[in-house]
Parts: structure tokens; sequence; C-alpha cells
């Protein structure tokens, strides 16, 4: 039986290693962020930046829950064949009539809650560390810091949060993902012996 | 293929999925349909990496229609050829 391929920003990401190669583009992106934030002058332009960073995290991350990852996806568009990354569902596409939605986040199995729940872990855990630097020593720069330096910085932060508070647990997903064995089944392969009485 | 890793609990746990599915001419998306899994999921329990729950397990035995310790077992499964003969050497082997 032939599975349909799984695609994100319509790259396909059948392997570990291209699932991988997805992610570092994905934060190579906000480096490139935050390498353009420090090179613009002006506060005004520094903060157009922020939006297009909110709205490349949304790309994996979701703005709220969601993002193209199926562990996370609320609701996908089901493709003309029938196939999706994901479990069929039923439910009428908003506007494009003849066309239905699945909700893979509703027809997760027991292994895909339990990915999805290390991988938030495994972030959030993670991420306090540097929130609880941040904590600490955040009064000592704001001692002596101008107004200016500390809008910058805040900006910074932001662009920071965007990057990895909205997107973590996906791309945690994505990177760890393993590869799994070819199905003989799949590749019509498996020797059948018939026993001649 | 008996796989068995650990799971997070520091146990292991071997299973016959692969050979019963491989028995019965089971591709993994069939038996994820019909267990209503993921087909990933299905090779993740093959090849030890996942645990399943009770509920789990029982709706793969009841699609097997074998017991549970016949499909999921702490200790490594002995080959199937072994259990089958029990060790005995067939009759006309060579001595």
């Amino acid at each position: 039986m032939n599975r349909p391929r799984r695609f994100l920003f319509f790259i396909p990401v059948e392997t570990q290693h291209s699932r991988r190669t997805v992610v570092i583009g994905y934060y190579s992106v906000f480096l490139a962020f935050a390498v353009l934030f420090l090179w613009t002058r002006g506060p005004a332009r520094a903060s157009l930046l922020l939006p297009v960073a909110y709205a490349w995290a949304a790309l994996l991350g979701g703005l709220t829950t969601g993002g193209p990852v199926r562990l996370f996806s609320k609701w996908q568009r089901k493709f003309k064949d029938g196939s999706a990354w994901g479990i069929d569902g039923n439910r009428p596409h908003p506007w494009l009539p003849g066309r239905t939605m699945i909700a893979p986040i509703d027809r997760l199995d027991e292994h895909d809650l339990a990915t999805r729940d290390r991988a938030h872990y495994l972030a959030y855990s993670t991420l306090r560390w540097p929130a609880i630097v941040a904590a600490l020593f955040s009064p000592l720069f704001l001692l002596d810091a101008s107004p200016e330096k500390i809008s910058r910085v805040l900006l910074l932060v932001s662009i920071a949060v965007a990057a990895l508070f909205f997107s973590l647990p996906q791309a945690i997903v994505l990177w760890t993902e393993p590869d799994l064995d070819p199905d003989p089944e799949e590749r019509g392969t498996q020797t059948v012996v018939k026993v001649i009485p | 293929m008996d796989n068995g890793k650990s799971n997070p609990n520091g146990d292991h746990l071997y299973n016959r999925i692969a050979v019963l599915r491989a028995e019965r001419g089971l591709s993994r998306q069939d038996l994820s349909d019909a267990i209503n899994v993921n087909y990933q999921t299905i090779g993740f329990l093959e090849r030890g990496d996942y645990a399943p729950s009770l509920s789990l397990a029982f709706a793969l035995s009841e699609y097997f229609g074998l017991p549970i310790e016949a499909i999921f077992s702490r200790e490594p499964f002995r080959p199937l050829s072994e259990q089958v003969y029990g060790g005995n050497k067939p009759s006309g082997a060579a001595q």
C-alpha cells in the first residue's frame, strides 16, 4: 500500500536527514533576522523585523497551537487523492467546496501523544535555563542602560521568543523522529513460499 | 524479529509483532488500520522503541487471536522454530 509522501514547506521530509535540514534552515533564517536586526539603524526599521520574525515563527510553530507538523496540527486540508500527512477525519472545508479537512490532532494515537508530550517537556525544560539567567541578570543590565538600548534588547529578545517558544517542540519532533526500516510488505519484496504437497 | 529495548522505566519489553505480521502477509499500514493507530507506531513497536499501553496490547492480542504473553515478553523470545520443535532434531538430520 502506498503511503502519502510527507512534505513540509513543499520540501519532502521522508528521511531524518531531510527533516533535520529543514530545522537547520528554519533556525538559520532566525539567525539572519537577528544579524539584520543588529545591523539595522533606527528603531522603526528594527521593529519592522519583529512581525516578520513572528510570521516566520508561525510557519513551523503556529501562532497558537498548531503548525504544519502533524502531531501539533489542528486542521489540515485533505488532498485530492484522499491522502494527507495524518489520519482522516471529516469536516467540510470552510471556503473550498467539495474539500474536507482532516483533524490529525484529534486522531493522534498513544505513541503520537507521548511523542508530543515529550517534545513539549524537553523544549520547555530546556528554555527555563535561559529564562532564569535572563531574570537574574536583567536588573544589572537595566541599571545603566539607555532607553534606546533597552528597547533594542527587548526587540531582540522578542525575536528569540518567537524563534524558540513557538517552534521548539515542533523542531524537536522533526529532529528526533528516527527513520523506520522499510517495510518489506510495502515494497512487495516479501518472499512467499508455496508448499507443494 | 523479536525486538526489545529499554522503555523510560528501564524495563525491557520484547515483542513478536514483526514476525506475526509477516506470517499473515500484512503491511504496517494494514495492521495500523486494523487497530486504529498510525503506521509509524507499528514500526516503533516492532523496533522496541515504544512500549504499548495495556489497551493497545489487548488490541493487538485480539487482532492476532493470541494471548498477550505470546506477543509481548519481558524475556527475549526463543526462536519460533525452537519453540515449535522443542529443540528436537528432526528425523533424518545429521548426527
